[in-house]
């Protein structure tokens, strides 16, 4: 919250800085609309922010300040001298108290009297405001008024600076790195000495913290802009008296510090519009058969080279008539005019200023400035705005961001000789072109790939670039990339190979190199080599590939998937040097284990993963060094290890499953693209390792009687029972509630052998004369199914 | 009287001069990394330290015949329309004041040249072709047209 009321503080200060001109300006002709504008513009932002930072007395103000505005752009109010300046004493007390809101002093409230000075032009001035000096609550807390010359104890203050200055310390400090990188291989070649290298070491670090904190100063999580929202909506649904849900996606997005600024308003202009408009009280939500609980959802994802928020409600969406009806009363556009227009262009009319299809005007929205501040808000960082209406049932809207200067995650390909990155969020998935669940085909010309029963349009990148394939490297198999764009159809991208995954600084390119929209910038990498940024939509443009909606592509995909419908699998070299696949549902993870974690103990081979031991199957030997591939394997309770040679594929079972002659072992042979292979069966590994474990749930419970010190009771059978899975009490009084008791004394026998849970063990080989049914101590086989068969009894 | 400081360089076998004032420096361009299915002005796209330029290939858009520049070859680093770039020169020679309002109006400048050439001046008695320098991004007289 403090970090709010921070930002809000500064943009309060920075917008009045901008707008002293105009102030004066508009005091000498009250008549400019464009002047009229900016100032209740001004006021109406005020009024927005502290509504939600709860500061009543800055939003009465601003309220006022805005009714009378409002009045006057409709020429309602005529626009007097001593309106002007009833106006600018209010926005001074704004300013005032907005400083004091930092500062923490006091300013004296007489509120009332400027805004009914306001307010008189409205001609019910008086009425409204008279109560309202005597019981104003105060934004300011502080304890008394000081003498006067008081030093307030100075918080963690931001300085605002310019972001030509910002990008001129980043471009310094990378500069700086690859200086760094530079002498660092200077000294290598050199052969430098401890002292030497010492130095340099502690400049290295620095230069890498440095680089760190601008990084930092640049970019943002979007999560500092979306943690505001929440609590406006929750304001909103009390002041609205609607239940409203809000679901935020992506807060993780790194943006720009720039845009997080630079959005704030639209989106809360977007939400209140959402929240007052758009969603409808509960009854009617009701009537027309909705939950009555309202919903809103955001969501942020980095796409390609944009950043796209989606808004989503589900409301009754925009009233197209009703819009229209506004529209032209507003005279933005005639009735003929609006009648040839295409419905898109119908729909954009809500962003013309002065528009609002709500009926009435609250203190939430509905004065029409919302949509036309959003636009030139989004405007101005080259963003775009997208509606998507449904009427009845509700509104997306789409904001496009540009990536400037973003950080992205993305991948180094090379095509030809060249390299060049790609976003990964486009990448949907990679694969060998050698792989055997590939099979291109040719449709007219053009050429198709499909992927495990999945076809996509397909093309080379050397080929899309018009530059030279260049020489493979032998051994070395070429690389299909399955790309989504944000723009366009998934395709699938041939490159010559993968080289890395990086961290990418995008940067503009000059407009002659961008021209031919495949690509979304430049990066320079460590290495000081520049690269090209791939741009998949405009690959897919330049592929002539009809604009698909992504979310019209979804279910074409999953019925794809359904038709292949076979369970998958996957494929893989045993370490017997066989091709085997397993299930694929069975398998938890792939991983590599160093071999330092496995050894032989307890009889098997064993791995241990974070503290717990597994069982590890067929490794014959522990790798000297290095690592051994393993797949973890799961029934759901438990998991266990197998090692592997090599993981070959993902592939869908098709065809008949033919019986094995080992069913323990294989589940049966399948054909994998000509070859029968083996499909193990995960059972037996799960079935031996719970060959010792009990199913029952918990561990039944032994109770043996013995002496404190019998060792033989407590060091020999007690163990052997713990490892056969059962849990062993010496204490008497669990003996009530164990399931089995262990007697060795014979001679007790007597006063127990009604008690049908008990076993008795003696200690010479053959039984004595005593007629009491006993086990011999040593006999293991005997002795664990006289306790089986004691549990299956009392079961 | 006004002098302007210039710097005089050879492009395509002429000398023409480039106001220093939108001159940030001359380098040898390192590594040349081509700009693939791009104008085919641009030469490629190079590293200056932390900044990636855009170098245009002059001779191209005089002569018509691509240059292929390599690593080491000569650049005068400019900023045009808020992109950076680099033009590529055969030579440069040394900065001079040239009286711009002495200009040589009678005489025009070859038609290959015409676009890039803002006018003609004499320095110490030979003739230089002033350039336009935002004329050599094409793309960006295009979009003003």
């Amino acid at each position: 919250m403090d970090d709010l009321l921070d930002d809000f503080i500064a943009e309060i200060r920075e917008t009045l800085e901008s707008l002293t001109n105009q102030l004066v300006e508009w005091e000498r002709c009250p008549e400019d609309r464009a002047l009229l504008d900016s100032v209740f513009r001004f006021v109406h932002t005020v009024k927005g922010s502290c509504g939600f930072l709860e500061l009543p007395r800055l939003l009465r103000l601003s309220h006022a300040a805005e009714d009378v505005l409002s009045a006057a752009r409709v020429g309602e109010v005529i626009i007097s001298a001593e309106l002007v300046t009833a106006v600018l004493a209010v926005i001074d007390r704004i300013a005032e108290l907005t400083e004091a809101l930092e500062t923490g002093v006091a300013i004296y409230d007489n509120d009332g009297e400027l805004i009914s000075a306001v307010l008189i032009h409205l001609g019910h001035g008086n009425t409204k405001t008279d109560g309202c000096a005597a019981e104003a609550p105060i934004d300011v807390f502080i304890g008394e008024l000081p003498g006067g010359e008081q030093i307030f104890p100075s918080k963690a203050r931001s300085v605002r600076v310019s972001l030509s200055l910002l990008d001129k310390l980043m471009g310094g400090v990378s500069d700086m790195v690859l200086a760094r990188n530079e002498v660092s291989r200077q000294l290598r070649k050199a052969g430098s000495s401890g002292d030497l290298e010492l130095s340099f070491g502690r400049l290295s670090a620095s230069v890498a913290e440095l680089r760190d904190a601008v990084g930092m100063m640049r970019m943002q999580h979007i999560e500092k802009l979306f943690s505001s929202l929440p609590r406006l909506v929750r304001d909103l649904s009390i002041d609205l008296n609607k239940e409203i849900d809000l679901r935020i996606e992506g807060s993780e997005v790194e943006v720009d510090r720039e845009m997080v600024e630079a959005l704030r308003d639209p989106l809360t202009h977007i939400l209140r519009n959402a929240a007052d408009h758009g969603i409808e009280s509960a009854e009617e939500r009701r009537e027309s058969g909705k939950s009555a609980v309202g919903h809103i959802s955001i969501s942020a994802r980095q796409s390609g080279n944009q950043i796209l928020i989606e808004v989503l409600d589900d409301g009754r969406g925009i009233n197209i008539d009703k819009l229209g009806a506004r529209a032209i009363a507003a005279k933005v556009v005639t009735t003929a005019q609006w009648q040839q227009m295409s419905p898109r262009a119908q729909l954009n009319t809500i962003f013309a200023p002065g528009i609002s299809t709500a009926d009435k005007v609250t203190s939430i929205s509905g004065r029409g400035v919302g949509m036309d501040v959003v636009r030139s808000n989004l405007q101005a960082i080259s963003g775009t705005i997208e509606l998507e209406n449904q009427e009845g049932f509700g509104l997306k809207l789409t904001l496009r961001l540009p990536l400037t200067l973003s950080i992205i995650a993305g991948l180094s390909v090379r095509a030809g000789e060249q390299i060049f990155g790609v976003a990964r969020s486009s990448v949907v998935e990679m694969i060998s072109a050698s792989n055997t669940n590939i099979q291109f085909e040719s449709l007219g010309g053009q050429k198709i790939v499909s992927i495990r029963g999945m076809r996509y349009p397909f093309i080379a990148l050397e080929n899309i670039l018009g530059i030279e394939a260049g020489a493979q490297c032998m051994g070395e198999s070429r690389t299909l990339i399955v790309m989504r764009p944000a723009v366009g159809s998934t395709f699938v991208l041939e490159v010559a190979s993968v080289i890395d995954n990086e961290e990418l600084v995008v940067k503009p390119g000059a407009p002659l190199v961008m021209a031919n929209g495949l690509f979304a910038g430049t990066s320079l990498p460590d290495n000081g080599r520049p690269m090209l940024l791939l741009d998949a939509s405009g690959i897919a443009a330049a592929m002539g590939l009809s604009v698909v909606h992504e979310d019209e592509n979804a279910p074409s995909e999953s019925k794809a998937e359904v038709i292949s419908k076979g369970a998958s699998a996957l494929l893989f070299i045993a370490t017997d040097g066989r091709k085997q696949a397993i299930r694929l549902s069975a398998i938890d993870r792939m991983e590599d284990v160093d071999a330092a974690q496995i050894q032989f103990v307890g009889g098997r081979m064993r791995v241990l993963v974070d503290g717990k031991l597994y069982d590890l199957w067929e490794c014959e030997e522990i790798p000297q060094n290095g690592f051994l591939n393993v797949l973890k394997l799961s029934d759901g309770t438990s998991s266990c290890y197998v090692a592997v040679r090599e993981v070959l594929d993902i592939f869908s079972i098709t065809g008949d499953i033919v019986s094995s002659a080992q069913p323990e072992q294989h589940e049966g042979v399948i054909t994998v693209s000509g070859d029968a292979v083996e499909l193990r069966n995960t059972f037996s590994f799960f079935e031996t390792s719970d060959r010792r474990r009990r199913n029952r749930g918990e561990a039944p419970l032994c109770f043996i009687d013995c002496a404190d010190d019998a060792q033989w009771e407590r060091t020999i059978l007690a163990p052997l029972l713990t490892a056969s899975g059962y849990s062993v009490s010496f204490d008497r009084t669990d003996a009530a509630q164990a399931a089995v008791l262990l007697y060795r004394d014979i001679a007790k026998a007597d006063g127990t052998t009604g008690d049908p849970r008990t076993v008795h063990l003696r200690d010479s080989l053959h039984a004595g004369t005593n007629n009491v049914a006993s086990v011999y101590r040593y006999d293991r086989v005997s002795l664990i199914s006289a306790i089986e068969e004691k549990l299956a009894v009392s079961a | 009287m006004t002098k302007t400081l210039y710097l005089i360089a050879d492009l395509a076998g002429a000398r023409v001069a480039i106001e220093s004032g939108l001159v940030e420096s001359v380098v040898h361009v390192p590594e040349i990394v081509p700009a693939p299915m791009s104008d085919p002005s641009i030469a490629g796209i190079f590293a200056l330290r932390s900044r990636v330029l855009t170098l245009i290939d002059t001779q191209f858009l005089v002569t018509g015949v691509q240059q292929n520049p390599s690593k080491g070859a000569l650049a005068v680093i400019t900023e045009i329309a808020g992109h950076q770039y680099g033009l590529l020169v055969d030579k440069v020679h040394d900065v001079v004041a040239i009286n711009t309002q002495e200009t040589e109006k009678t005489i025009t400048a070859p038609s290959a040249w015409a676009r890039y050439v803002s006018q003609i001046a004499a320095d110490n008695g030979a003739l230089v072709m002033i350039l336009n320098t935002s004329s050599l991004v094409r793309g960006q007289f295009a979009l003003a047209e």
